[in-house]
C-alpha cells in the first residue's frame, strides 16, 4: 500500500516536472554564451568575463567553430544572452548562423557584438540587420588629439573618448567612468531618424573615420566628431537588446588596466574608463540595467466605480499605471517625468504627461472629451536606454441619456409659467363658468 | 616606463588586428616610411595613390612636427564672384568679422607643413561649432592642391546638411593631424556669422551622437477643446417674461373677484354638490397628474392613472352636469309657470 502511494507520488512529481516550462539554467541573471574567435581571448579578456560572472551571469565561453554549438533545441533556449567576440569570423559554427542569431533576438535574446577594423561581412551584416551602419571595411577611427599617447606617434587609432551617453539607464546609478574610454576599431553611423538606437559612446570632436588608402569623404558621409558612433545600443521592439561595439580591444584586460595620457598632453588619468563602461554596456545589454516593468493600467471615475465598462462624455476620470525600474534584480520606483498617456479614437483627443507620485505610480485626472465612440488609453513610452512601455486599454464613451441633461433651466421659466397658468386658469374658469350668476342666467 | 607598457599593449592588441597592422604599414609606407617599430615589413606593397590626392612624397622622421604658418580666407559670393581676401598668421582669429550670406561661401586656404616642408597630413579639416549649441559641430574637409596648399570651403548649405537649420555665430577651428606626428595642430580661427535662420528652428544633426540624440519620444501635449455651452439669456430677462406669462392669470383672477363670480352663487346643494366636488376634484387631479408627468413619472406610470382618473371624472362629471342641468331646468320651469298665470 505504502509502496503504491510512493509510486503514485513519484509519478505525480514526474508529471508535474514535465508540465513545467523549460527551466533555464544559470545564475539569476541568465546564461551567457560567449563566442570568441581565438582561445587567447579567454586570457586577454578575462576581466570582462569575470565582471559578468560577478553580476550573477553564468558565462559559457566557446571558440567559434567548435562542434555542437547551438543556441536552442526547438523552443528550449540554452542561453539568454550571446556575446560575439569574433570580429573576423566568417561563420560561427554548429547550428549558429546569422539567421539563427536574428531569430535569437526575435525570441527576446540579447546580443553583445564586438567589431574591429576589417571585421568580417558576417559581423557587419549582423550589425546592419539591427540598424547600425558600420563604416567601410578599410576604415578605422583616428584621433590625433584625444588619443592615448602610447610612447610615440605609431598609433593614432587608439582613441580616447569621454563622450559617453550619460544616463542612469546605462550606468544604473553607479559612478560614471573615471577616465576616458580607450577604443580601437571602426566607427558606425546612426542616422538621427533611427528610433531604436541609442549611441552609448561617440568620438570626441577631433575624431574621424578614415581609410588611408582612399580619399577622405565629405561629411555628412564621413563619420566625424560626434557623428562617428563608437558603441551603439539597439533595443528591438520586443525589448531584446543588442549592443554593437566598434572595438573588441576596448573589452580587453590591457584596456581595463591602462592609464590614459592624452596625446595633446592636456590630461592624464590613472585609470581608463573601460572597465566601468564596458561592463555597463554588457549589463545593459543583458537586461541588468534600465529595465522598466509596468503594471496593467488602471482607471476609474473620480468618486465613482473603478474600471467602469463605459464612460459618459464629460465624466471626470483618473488613469494610473505603476512603473518600476529593475537594476540587477533590485526593484525601485521609476523616477522619470516624461511618461505621456493619450486618449485616442483614431486621433488622440488628449495627450498629457502622467504625474509621478514618487512611489512608482503615475496618474492623470482629466475630463472625458464631449465626443462619444470607442476610445482607448495608449501609453507608448520610449526613453533612451530604458525598456519600452506600450500599453493600450479600450474604454467606450457614451453620450448623455435622454434624462441626463440639465433640467428646470431658468431660461425656460416663462414656458413652465405659461403651462401652469393655463392649467390654473382652466381649473378656475371651470368653477366660475358653471356656478356664477352670469352663466346660470 | 608607462610609455613602454603602453607600447607593448599596442603590439599585443595588434596581434588580433592583422588587417589593422597591415593598414598601419600602409600608412607608414604612404608617408614615406620611417625607422619606427611600425615599419617592420619593408616589403609591404607600395601604396596605390587615392584618386584625388596622391600620397605625399617627402620623407619624414618618426616624430614629425606638424605646423602651419598662416592662412587666407576669401569670401565667394553666390554668383561665384571672389570678394575680399583676408590673411592671418597662425594663432590669430582669421575669420572674425566675416559673414556668410545665403549662397555665399568662404574658402580657407593654408599650407600644412611637416618638419617645415609642405605636406599632406591625413587630417586637415575645419570644425564649425555653432556658438549657441553645445557638443555639435559641422566639418569641412580641406582638399590638397597641386601647389601643396589645402583649401576648405565653408558654406551655409554644407553646414545645414550636417546640422540642420542653424544661424548665428559659427566658431571655426582648424585641425591638422597625421599618424606620423605625435601632436596635432589646433588653430582657433574665430567665428563666422551665418545668416539668422528661423528663430524657432533647432539644430538637428544628421547623425546621432552620445551627447546629442533624441532622449525620448515626447510628443506635444494635446488638450481637448470642449464645445462652448449654448448662450442663455440672463436670469432677469427670464424672470420678467415669467411674470408676463403669469399676468393673464392674475388679470383673470382680479376680474373674477371683481365680478363676484368666485362667490359661486349657483353651486348646487345636496347630493349634486358631492358630484360637483368630485368632478372638479377629478379635473384638478388630472392637472396635477400632468405636472407629475413632466417632473417625475414616465408614460407607463402616467397612462393608467390618467385613464382611471379620466373615466372616473367623466362619470362624476356626467352626474354633476346632469344635476346642474336638472336644477337649471327646474329653475326655468319655476320661473315660467307664474308668467303663464298672468297671461
Amino acid at each position: 500500500m505504502a509502496a503504491s502511494r510512493a509510486l503514485s507520488a513519484l509519478l505525480m512529481g514526474l508529471l508535474a516536472a514535465a508540465a513545467l516550462p523549460a527551466v533555464r539554467g544559470g545564475g539569476r541573471a541568465g546564461r551567457v554564451l560567449a563566442l570568441i574567435e581565438a582561445d587567447g581571448l579567454r586570457r586577454s579578456h578575462s576581466q570582462f568575463f569575470k565582471g559578468l560572472e560577478a553580476a550573477g551571469l553564468e558565462v559559457d565561453i566557446k571558440t567559434v567553430g567548435e562542434g555542437g554549438l547551438a543556441l536552442r533545441s526547438y523552443d528550449d533556449a540554452f542561453y539568454d544572452h550571446l556575446v560575439l567576440f569574433a570580429p573576423q569570423a566568417t561563420e560561427l559554427g554548429g547550428s549558429i548562423t546569422k539567421s539563427e542569431v536574428l531569430d535569437f533576438i526575435d525570441r527576446g535574446g540579447n546580443v553583445l557584438l564586438a567589431l574591429a577594423r576589417g571585421a568580417s561581412d558576417l559581423m557587419r551584416d549582423l550589425a546592419a540587420e539591427v540598424g547600425v551602419e558600420v563604416d567601410a571595411k578599410g576604415t578605422a577611427v583616428f584621433d590625433h588629439f584625444s588619443r592615448q599617447a602610447a610612447g610615440g606617434a605609431e598609433d593614432a587609432t587608439l582613441v580616447a573618448s569621454a563622450a559617453w551617453f550619460d544616463s542612469d539607464a546605462l550606468f544604473g546609478g553607479a559612478a560614471r567612468p573615471e577616465g576616458p574610454v580607450l577604443f580601437r576599431g571602426v566607427a558606425q553611423g546612426v542616422p538621427a531618424a533611427s528610433e531604436l538606437i541609442t549611441v552609448a559612446l561617440s568620438g570626441e570632436a577631433t575624431a574621424y573615420s578614415h581609410d588611408p588608402k582612399k580619399a577622405m569623404a565629405e561629411p555628412p558621409a564621413l563619420p566625424v566628431g560626434g557623428a562617428a558612433a563608437l558603441v551603439s545600443l539597439v533595443q528591438a521592439r520586443n525589448n531584446a537588446r543588442v549592443a554593437v561595439a566598434g572595438s573588441l580591444d576596448m573589452f580587453a584586460n590591457e584596456a581595463f588596466d591602462a592609464a590614459v595620457k592624452l596625446a595633446d598632453g592636456s590630461k592624464s588619468f590613472t585609470k581608463s574608463g573601460n572597465r566601468a563602461f564596458a561592463l555597463a554596456v554588457a549589463l545593459w545589454t543583458f537586461q541588468q540595467r534600465g529595465v522598466l516593468e509596468a503594471s496593467a493600467p488602471r482607471h476609474r471615475k473620480v468618486g465613482g466605480e473603478a474600471e467602469p465598462a463605459l464612460y459618459r462624455i464629460n465624466d471626470e476620470v483618473e488613469f494610473a499605471i505603476d512603473i518600476f525600474e529593475v537594476n540587477g534584480g533590485e526593484r525601485k520606483p521609476y523616477g522619470g517625468d516624461d511618461v505621456q498617456v493619450s486618449f485616442v479614437m483614431l486621433d488622440p483627443y488628449l495627450r498629457q504627461p502622467l504625474v509621478p507620485a514618487g512611489n512608482g505610480t503615475f496618474s492623470l485626472r482629466f475630463t472625458v472629451p464631449d465626443v462619444y465612440g470607442v476610445f482607448k488609453y495608449a501609453v507608448d513610452y520610449r526613453h533612451a536606454g530604458y525598456s519600452y512601455i506600450a500599453l493600450q486599454k479600450v474604454v467606450p464613451v457614451r453620450p448623455f441619456r435622454h434624462d441626463e441633461y440639465e433640467r428646470f433651466l431658468v431660461a425656460a421659466y416663462p414656458y413652465y409659467a405659461s403651462a401652469a397658468s393655463t392649467m390654473a386658469a382652466f381649473f378656475v374658469l371651470g368653477w366660475a363658468y358653471l356656478y356664477s350668476p352670469a352663466t346660470t342666467k | 616606463m608607462r610609455a613602454r607598457h603602453l607600447l607593448l599593449l599596442g603590439l599585443l592588441l595588434s596581434t588580433s588586428l592583422v588587417v589593422c597592422a597591415q593598414d598601419e604599414d600602409v600608412i607608414a609606407a604612404e608617408d614615406g616610411g620611417s625607422g619606427d617599430s611600425v615599419a617592420e615589413e619593408p616589403e609591404s606593397p607600395p601604396p596605390s595613390p587615392p584618386p584625388p590626392s596622391p600620397p605625399p612624397p617627402p620623407k619624414r622622421k618618426a616624430a614629425s612636427v606638424l605646423s602651419v604658418d598662416s592662412a587666407e580666407a576669401q569670401v565667394i559670393t553666390a554668383g561665384g564672384k571672389k570678394q575680399s581676401t583676408k590673411s592671418a598668421k597662425f594663432g590669430s582669429a582669421l575669420l572674425d568679422g566675416l559673414a556668410l550670406d545665403v549662397g555665399a561661401s568662404i574658402e580657407v586656404t593654408f599650407t600644412p607643413k611637416t618638419d617645415g616642408a609642405a605636406s599632406k597630413p591625413q587630417q586637415a579639416m575645419l570644425v564649425l561649432a555653432p556658438a549657441g549649441a553645445a557638443d555639435i559641430a559641422a566639418y569641412a574637409v580641406a582638399k590638397p592642391r597641386k601647389d601643396g596648399s589645402h583649401a576648405a570651403v565653408v558654406s551655409q548649405s554644407a553646414v545645414e546638411k550636417q546640422l540642420g537649420p542653424v544661424g548665428g555665430k559659427l566658431v571655426a577651428t582648424l585641425l591638422l593631424g597625421d599618424p606620423q606626428a605625435p601632436k596635432g595642430v589646433r588653430w582657433e580661427l574665430g567665428s563666422i556669422l551665418l545668416p539668422p535662420g528661423d528663430e524657432s528652428a533647432k539644430p538637428a544633426p544628421a547623425y546621432r551622437s552620445a551627447r546629442v540624440q533624441q532622449i525620448n519620444n515626447l510628443l506635444p501635449n494635446i488638450a481637448h477643446i470642449f464645445r462652448a455651452p449654448e448662450k442663455r439669456p440672463p436670469a432677469v430677462v427670464s424672470l420678467v417674461f415669467t411674470g408676463l406669462a403669469l399676468a393673464p392669470l392674475a388679470l383673470l383672477a382680479l376680474w373674477l373677484l371683481a365680478s363676484g363670480a368666485l362667490s359661486l352663487p349657483a353651486f348646487p346643494s345636496g347630493p349634486a354638490a358631492l358630484w360637483a366636488l368630485l368632478f372638479h376634484g377629478g379635473i384638478g387631479a388630472l392637472l396635477v397628474l400632468y405636472w407629475l408627468f413632466w417632473t417625475q413619472l414616465d408614460l407607463a406610470q402616467t397612462l393608467p392613472l390618467a385613464i382611471g382618473i379620466g373615466l372616473a371624472t367623466a362619470a362624476v362629471g356626467y352626474k354633476a352636469l346632469s344635476a346642474l342641468a336638472d336644477a337649471r331646468l327646474q329653475a326655468e320651469r319655476a320661473a315660467a309657470t307664474p308668467a303663464k298665470k298672468t297671461n
